[in-house]
C-alpha cells in the first residue's frame, strides 16, 4: 500500500477546475436541500406536532388525524430507504412525465429526503415548547396559525438549531449519492478524474480532504450562528442594566 | 339592574369520569372584582379556563353580553381578546422582549398599527412599573417582574374582563406584594376582574364579592364581610380557619 502524496497534490492542482465544478454542485445541493428540507420539515412538523384543540370541529379533527397518518407514511418511507434509491426511483419514474434533468431531480429529491428528517426534528422542537405559550397566545385571541408562526416556530427552531444545522453537514456528504443519477457533484467528478488517470487512492484522498474542509467550514459557520443566537440575550440584558 | 358581562349557567365539566365542575352559576358585572377561593383541586382553574374556552364545558352555558360563547357564529378570537387571562406561570412569550410581548396580540388580533400598539404597550408597562425593562429579554426577569409584564400584556388588549389564575402563587414571597399592588390599582381604576387567589387579605380588601369553591361547586358566595366574618357553610369555616390559624 503506497500513497504518493506528491501525486495527490499535483492532481488537486491540475484537476482543480473539475474538482471545483463538483464542489460548487455539492455545496448547492447541500444548501438547497437544507433550506427547502427545512421549509418542508416546518410544515410537516407543524402538522405532526400540533396539539389537539378541544375546539376543533369533527372535520378538523379528522383532517389532523389524516394529516398525521399521511406525513407519518412520508417520514417512514424517506427515512427508511437510502437516498440513492430514492433518487434513482423518483428520477426515472418521473422522467417520462416531466422530462427533468438529473440536477433538477436531485434538488427535489434531496429536499424531500431532508424534509423527512427535519420534520421529526421540528416536531420534537414544537412539542418541547411549553404548552403555556400556546395558551397565552390563545388567551390574547391569536389564531392557531398565528400562534404557530409567531410564538411556537421561533422557539422550536431555536431549541433544535444544532440538529437543524447538522442536516447541512449531512447533506454536504450525502449529496454524493446523487452521482447515481449522474449529477456531476464532487464525488462524480472525482470518479471521473480517478478513472481517467487510473490513480484511485490519491484522487480519493484529495476528495476526502475537500469534503473534510467543506464539513469543517459548515460546522464552524453553524457554531458562529448559534453563538450569535444566544448572545443576543446577554447584550439585551447589559443594555438594560445601565 | 345592569346586564352582566359574563353569565355562567349550570356549568359542568368532566375530565373523563372525574366531575370537576358541577352546576356552577354566577355572573360578572361591569366594574366588579370577584375573588374565587377554595382548596387546591376544587375546580377554580378549570372554571376560569372554561370561561376563556381553554377548556370546553360539557354542560350548561356561558354567555358574554347575553350571547352564548359556544355559539360558533361568534368569533372566538374576538371573544378571547375581550376576556384576558393572567396565568400562575406567567407564560410570557420566551422569544419576545418585554415590549413585543405586549405588542403582538394588539397587532395580530386587534390589527392595530405599529405606533398605536407600541404606545399602548408602553402605557400599560408604565402602569405596572415595568417601563425601564421595555427592551429586556422576557426570560431574564424575576417572577414578580414577569407577572407584571403579563398583566400589561393582557391590559394592552383593552379587555372588558381580566381573569387571574393564582397570579402570585408561583412567586417568591418577597415578590407577591408588587403584583398585588398592581392588581389593587387596577381594581381601583374600575377594571372588571375575576381573581382566583390564596391571598385572603387581598380577597378581603379588594373584592366586591367572594366565591368559595369546594369539590366543583360554589359552596358559598357573598360579600367579603359575609364570607370572612360570618361564613355560613361549615366547609367555608373550615377552609378559612386554616388561613387564620397561621
Ligand atoms: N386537563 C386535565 N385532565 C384531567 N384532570 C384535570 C385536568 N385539569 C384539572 N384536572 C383535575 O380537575 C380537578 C380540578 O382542578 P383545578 O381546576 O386545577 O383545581 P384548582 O385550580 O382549584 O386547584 C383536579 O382534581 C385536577 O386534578
Ligand atoms: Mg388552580
Amino acid at each position: 500500500m503506497t500513497i504518493d502524496l506528491g501525486y495527490a497534490w499535483d492532481t488537486l492542482i491540475n484537476s482543480w477546475p473539475m474538482f471545483w465544478y463538483g464542489i460548487k454542485l455539492t455545496v448547492a445541493f447541500a444548501v438547497v436541500g437544507t433550506v427547502f428540507g427545512f421549509l418542508i420539515g416546518l410544515i410537516i412538523g407543524a402538522i405532526r406536532g400540533m396539539p389537539a384543540d378541544p375546539l376543533d370541529s369533527p372535520f378538523t379533527k379528522f383532517m389532523k388525524k389524516f394529516g398525521k397518518a399521511l406525513t407519518g407514511l412520508y417520514i417512514w418511507v424517506f427515512r427508511g430507504t437510502p437516498m440513492m434509491i430514492q433518487a434513482c426511483f423518483i428520477y426515472y419514474l418521473l422522467r417520462p412525465v416531466i422530462n427533468w434533468g438529473p440536477v433538477t431531480a436531485g434538488f427535489v429529491i434531496i429536499s424531500i429526503n431532508t424534509g423527512a428528517y427535519m420534520a421529526e426534528i421540528l416536531r420534537s422542537g414544537i412539542q418541547s415548547v411549553d404548552p403555556g405559550q400556546t395558551e397565552a397566545a390563545k388567551s390574547l385571541g391569536m389564531t392557531n396559525l398565528q400562534t404557530m408562526i409567531f410564538v411556537i416556530f421561533p422557539q422550536a427552531i431555536k431549541n433544535t438549531f444544532p440538529a437543524i444545522g447538522n442536516q447541512l453537514v449531512v447533506n454536504l456528504k450525502d449529496s454524493c449519492m446523487m452521482n447515481a443519477i449522474s449529477v456531476t457533484e464532487l464525488f462524480f467528478q472525482s470518479s471521473s478524474i480517478a478513472g481517467s488517470k487510473m490513480r484511485f487512492v490519491e484522487v480519493y484522498l484529495d476528495t476526502a480532504i475537500i469534503y473534510l474542509v467543506l464539513t469543517t467550514a459548515a460546522t464552524w459557520l453553524l457554531n458562529v450562528i448559534e453563538r450569535k443566537m444566544t448572545n443576543k440575550k446577554t447584550v439585551a440584558l447589559k443594555e438594560m442594566s445601565c | 339592574m345592569e346586564n352582566p358581562i359574563i353569565k355562567v349557567d349550570h356549568l359542568q365539566k368532566h375530565f373523563g369520569d372525574l366531575k370537576v365542575l358541577n352546576d356552577i352559576d354566577f355572573s360578572v358585572n361591569k366594574g366588579e372584582v370577584i375573588s374565587i377561593i377554595g382548596s387546591s383541586g376544587s375546580g377554580k382553574s378549570t372554571l376560569l379556563r372554561c370561561i376563556n374556552l381553554l377548556e370546553i364545558p360539557d354542560g350548561g352555558s356561558i354567555s358574554f353580553h347575553g350571547k352564548d360563547i359556544m355559539d360558533r357564529s361568534q368569533s372566538l378570537t374576538d371573544y378571547r381578546s375581550k376576556v384576558g387571562m393572567v396565568f400562575q406561570s406567567f407564560n410570557l412569550f420566551n422569544n419576545k422582549n418585554v415590549l413585543d410581548n405586549c405588542i403582538i396580540g394588539q397587532r395580530k388580533v386587534l390589527k392595530r398599527n405599529k405606533d398605536e400598539a407600541k404606545a399602548i404597550a408602553q402605557e400599560n408597562l408604565k402602569k405596572v412599573g415595568m417601563s425601564a425593562f421595555e427592551h429586556a429579554d422576557s426570560t431574564k426577569l424575576s417572577g414578580g417582574q414577569k407577572q407584571r409584564v403579563a398583566i400589561a400584556r393582557a391590559l394592552s388588549m383593552n379587555p372588558e374582563v381580566l381573569l387571574f389564575d393564582e397570579p402570585t402563587s408561583a412567586l417568591d414571597p418577597e415578590m407577591v406584594g408588587e403584583v398585588l399592588e398592581v392588581m389593587k390599582d387596577l381594581a381601583a381604576q374600575g377594571l372588571t376582574m375575576v381573581v382566583v387567589t390564596h391571598e385572603m387579605q387581598f380577597a378581603k380588601d379588594v373584592s366586591d364579592r367572594v366565591i368559595f369553591m369546594d369539590k366543583g361547586v360554589i359552596a358559598e358566595e357573598g360579600t367579603p364581610e359575609e364570607i370572612f366574618e360570618n361564613p355560613k357553610n361549615p366547609r367555608t369555616q373550615q377552609f378559612l380557619s386554616r388561613y387564620s390559624a397561621r
